[in-house]
């Protein structure tokens, strides 16, 4: 019986460090996760700074405005999901995947005034293996 | 033909579990051998049916939907029939057909033991077997035919046309499926009530065998996202990286809590818990990947029916054990006396911390889809969380490794200790200063250095004393911690001590980088098999002598299928040294302004892990070689 309230001491230490830890590791690199009707909807002030460095948010590509300068390493381009759009303005290098109709997940800060998401990171779905798009079956 | 063997595969696996329930209730050993022969016919028929799926790859059936989705005619061989694992519906059938075949080899490996314990062993592997043939027959069908043939099929995506994709796949794939046979020797344990060491001894050659495959299939996967995704880094906390991180943790602990179980019958629950969990991870793996809930991966995932399935097949093995375990409680109590300052009580404690950061890292991974349950807004977090949140565990497992082996088993004798931990100390310590003096200051990196080196000098330390070279079990675990701290030295200083430069150079002329002078070629174009390719090389000179050519290269691959379209990836070329690699990618070129845009990255010790991950490989062979009496 000794054994078990040893185990379970040190079990409580663990589960406190590791809460502790998750928390503290929230304010690190925490991200809001947003739909674009949100980020264009909501003003920032409702978005609580002190716990995020900012939001990241999810589309696709659109086709009516899509500047690329892969050389000079600067993307504007739209994005869109669920009916909605978001300018996107972006620096940095340009992923591969990165084109028209493309599914991108992008990171940074919302512009309100210009009305333009400002991108610091930009992830274009690598088109992996377990996609199972209905459109793939066009032969 | 496939669906044949598919359905034969389900029927005879449902007679062999019938079999052996009937074997057990009757101790009867005709019913015994029904079940066997059963089991080899399922191993048969769904070995055909992997075969028929083969051959309708290689030979290009486009009348199959599965051939049609992953590949054409321009590609390469070696990608058709590797196509096997690129779609959903061939990984599945590939699940199967590994689990059979493992369930099948313990029939050769059990002959001599108990049939009851037998029988439940193979009851719960034919189980698992018959839900994802299943699964390949009534949800995601590989046989499944197009009203047509198609002239030609959709091609496999150029990311994946990559060594990569030939051998990082079925590594993970034998990883995962392996850690079934824990659990069912744990099941089958628990079914005829017998928590003796018998079992956790039969599981050691498995869990070892799995740890090696999915150790391989990690760090190759890492290995394969640094030569081929071009942005210098080898993990990013994908959730599909994670998803295979989480059974290799708790099967890390597993093997530890086994040694624990089998030397001094502490923590028998746990033992049996993690041998569980290990398990349920693997299946959940596969489920996160499919359930669609985790949209911010850079890994796209079609959202799937199959989601269901999975969970229900987590939750349904799950409860069983569960009540397995309860009705068993009695017996596995832990009577024996536990003193925390002993070899143990640092087993224990690790197992504590990978536990820990398999909830950590797990909770974030899910936190979208918890902070959307509990807050309604959906959280995440980006590596830098990720990494805050490992690297403390990692440094007290560190150290814990560290002190394992200079403590004995029972109760130390702290003057020893002393004695034997001071060098070990000494040596980490100097290493620390010599980072420091160079240059690498992070508090982070010196404590991990710290840890890392005592590792390493504990077990070279172990290895002067006990020489180990008739004792596989020894030798090898000494092979893996020496190959641990070797590995965890490159993570350490590869993600801390990286620095990259953006460089726009003008083609025939040349810049300075780290300690080389980097010379521009011009740019090359060529056209390959199934892509065109336009490579820059650069020259590598150190102090005027000639080191290496490097070619970075971007790739278009032209689908012969013409309703598709072309896609383009970059290939990045890097040079490396034991001290690190300079790494290039070329970033785009413009020939009629003679100008290039590189990103050069230098990375310290990126050697190391790989290094370290093959000591780790052969470690974990070398200690599955131990022929442990009476097995």
């Amino acid at each position: 019986m000794r054994n078990y309230k040893k185990y379970a001491i040190a079990f409580a230490i663990a589960a406190v460090a590791l809460a502790y830890f998750i928390m503290m590791g929230l304010s690190v690199g925490g991200l809001y996760y947003k739909d674009i009707s949100e980020v264009v909807a909501t003003n920032e002030q409702s978005a609580k700074p002190a716990q995020s460095k900012g939001l990241r948010v999810a589309g696709t590509v659109a086709d009516n405005e899509f500047r690329v300068d892969r050389f000079g390493r600067t993307a504007n381009f739209t994005m869109k999901d669920g009916g909605y759009s978001m300018a996107v303005a972006y620096r940095g290098t340009i992923p591969d995947a990165f084109e028209v109709g493309a599914q991108v997940v992008v990171e940074g800060v919302y512009d309100a005034d210009r009305g333009e998401f400002v991108a610091r990171k930009l992830l274009a779905k690598c088109p992996s293996k377990y996609e199972a798009q209905p459109d793939d079956n066009k032969l | 033909m496939g669906v044949v063997f598919l359905v034969l595969g389900l029927v005879v696996g449902i007679v062999a579990i019938v079999a052996f329930i009937l074997a057990v209730r009757e101790r009867n050993d005709s019913y015994y051998k029904v079940g066997s022969y059963a089991l080899i016919a399922q191993a048969i028929l769904i070995t055909g049916a992997v075969l028929v799926l083969l051959f309708y790859l290689v030979s290009g059936n486009f009348n199959n939907v599965y051939v049609a989705s992953y590949t054409d005619k321009a590609l390469p061989l070696v990608y058709k029939a590797t196509a096997l694992w690129a779609g959903q519906a061939g990984s599945l059938l590939l699940w199967a057909w590994l689990a059979v075949i493992f369930t099948a080899f313990e029939l050769y490996r059990l002959r001599d033991s108990d049939k009851s314990y037998n029988s439940y062993v193979f009851i719960s592997g034919i189980f698992t077997t018959i839900f994802f043939l299943f699964l390949c027959r009534f949800v995601t069908d590989p046989f499944e035919t197009l009203p047509f043939t198609a002239r030609d099929g959709n091609g496999l995506n150029p990311l994946l046309q990559n060594f990569g994709m030939i051998i990082h796949p079925p590594l993970l794939y034998v990883g995962f499926v392996a850690f079934m046979l824990p659990f069912a020797h744990a099941f089958a344990s628990l079914m005829v009530g017998d928590v003796s060491t018998f079992w956790i001894k039969m599981i050691r050659p498995w869990s070892l065998f799995a740890w090696v495959f999915l150790t391989a299939g990690i760090v190759l996967g890492a290995w394969w996202a640094y030569v081929e995704l071009g942005w210098g880094g080898y993990w990013a906390w994908d959730a599909v990286e994670n998803a295979s991180l989480f059974p290799w943790l708790t099967g890390t602990a597993l093997l530890h809590a086994a040694v624990l179980y089998e030397h001094k019958g502490h923590l028998k629950s746990w033992g049996y818990a993690l041998a569980l969990i290990t398990f349920e991870l693997t299946i959940f793996g596969t489920y996160l990947t499919r359930s669609g809930i985790m949209s911010d991966s850079v890994h796209a995932f079609g959202q799937s029916s199959l989601s269901n399935f999975f969970l229900a097949f987590i939750v349904i093995t799950t409860l069983v054990f569960v009540a397995l375990l309860f009705i068993n409680r009695r017996q596995l109590d832990d009577t024996a006396d536990f003193n925390f300052l002993s070899r143990e009580g640092m087993f224990f404690v690790a197992l504590l911390c990978f536990i820990a950061l398999t909830v950590a890292i797990l909770a974030y991974t899910m936190l979208p889809v918890i902070s959307n349950l509990l807050l309604s807004v959906k959280i995440t977090v980006e590596s830098a969380s990720y990494n805050f949140i490992s690297i403390p565990f990692f440094v007290v497992l560190f150290l814990l490794a560290g002190l394992a082996p200079v403590m004995s088993y029972g109760e130390t004798n702290t003057g020893k200790l002393g004695k034997a931990y001071i060098p070990v100390l000494i040596v980490s310590s100097v290493v620390v200063v010599v980072a420091f003096a160079l240059g690498w200051t992070s508090m982070a990196g010196a404590l991990l250095t710290l840890t890392s080196v005592s590792v390493l000098a504990s077990f070279v330390r172990l290895a002067v004393i006990v020489k180990p070279f008739k004792n596989n079990r020894v030798l090898g675990a000494i092979i893996i911690h020496v190959g641990l701290a070797v590995m965890a030295l490159g993570v350490t200083y590869s993600a801390l001590y990286k620095y990259s430069e953006d460089v726009v150079v003008r083609l025939d002329d040349s810049f300075e980088f780290d300690r080389y002078t980097i010379s521009v070629g011009q740019v090359r174009v060529e056209q390959q098999a199934n892509y065109l390719s336009q490579t820059l090389p650069l020259t590598l000179t150190n102090k005027g002598k000639k080191i290496a050519t490097l070619e970075p290269e971007h790739r278009t691959y032209i689908p012969s299928n013409k309703n598709k379209d072309a896609q383009t990836t970059s290939e990045v070329a890097y040079y490396s040294t034991i001290r690190g690699d300079v790494y290039v990618m070329l970033d785009g070129y413009d020939t009629e302004r003679g100008l290039a845009r590189l990103v050069v990255i230098f990375q310290p010790l990126v050697m190391w892990i790989w290094v370290g991950c093959i000591m780790m490989c052969i470690g974990g062979i070398v200690a599955m070689l131990h022929k442990t009496k009476n097995v």
